[in-house]
């Protein structure tokens, strides 16, 4: 083990959508195990 | 043997992730992609980015499992088109990256040279970065004419064997944070979407 301990992340993306015609539906993009990049300034 | 950061470090992450929009005054921006591609680590563009970007209306700290894990981004997309979304990112800054496609197959992982579509649409200050399928390069120059020439396999991504023309070529904003690939969301013209990201970290 050398104690490397990248910083794990869960992303999930919830969509509601409401189409032409009024409709709605909503759906879990089922995102697992994607990442995180800090911001370059 | 086990490390872990702790849950008042995640919530410190989360802290300062908003902090720093807050103190630049603007919510990060979602950006879509109708390409194909798994997204990885190493990416520093969408696939084959859509349309304008959205600024988003809220981003809070909330709760997943530890008390402020998880960074919440919420924004409303309209889609400009019909298109079925692939993938989506957000970033820290609002323009759009230069696109174009090949036009010519990569044939093998040592090839320095590419020939985008639309030569003339790139920067002439080198270099900089492209996102081409998974594959992150470097453009070190041009011919002036329709050849850009490319370092391969960047910023810890693999060089490709083979990358057929057509594929999508994108530059890099290193202002992404995050990026998700999903199976396709089917949108028509005018559709909204309300998106809600939660970034949860563990």
């Amino acid at each position: 083990m050398d104690g490397v301990n990248p910083v794990n992340t869960k992303i999930t993306v919830h969509a509601i959508i409401t189409r032409g015609d009024g409709s709605r539906e909503e759906i879990d993009l089922l995102l697992d195990q994607i990442f995180v990049k800090d911001r370059e300034d | 043997m086990t490390s872990t950061i702790t849950a008042t470090s995640r919530s410190q992450i989360v802290g300062i992730l908003i902090e720093e929009s807050i103190m630049a005054g603007f919510f990060p921006y979602l950006a879509v992609g109708v390409g194909p591609g798994t997204s990885s680590a190493t990416d520093v563009a969408l696939f084959e980015e859509s349309g304008s970007r959205t600024e988003g209306t809220s981003l809070t700290q909330t709760t997943t499992v530890t008390s402020g894990d998880t960074y919440t981004w919420l924004g409303i997309y309209t889609s400009p088109t019909n298109q079925t979304l692939t993938n989506l990112g957000l970033f820290q800054a609002q323009g759009s990256p230069v696109q174009g496609q090949l036009v010519q197959q990569v044939s093998s992982n040592t090839q320095g040279y590419i020939l985008p579509s639309n030569y003339n649409a790139w920067p002439t200050s080198y270099p900089f970065d492209i996102q081409v399928s998974t594959e992150v390069m470097t453009v070190t120059g041009g011919d002036g004419y329709q050849t850009l020439y490319v370092g391969r396999g960047q910023n810890g991504s693999t060089a490709l064997s083979s990358i057929p023309a057509q594929t999508w070529i994108t530059q890099s904003d290193t202002s992404m944070f995050a990026k998700v690939d999903f199976t396709g969301l089917s949108l028509n013209t005018g559709d909204s979407v309300q998106f809600t990201i939660n970034v949860q970290f563990q």
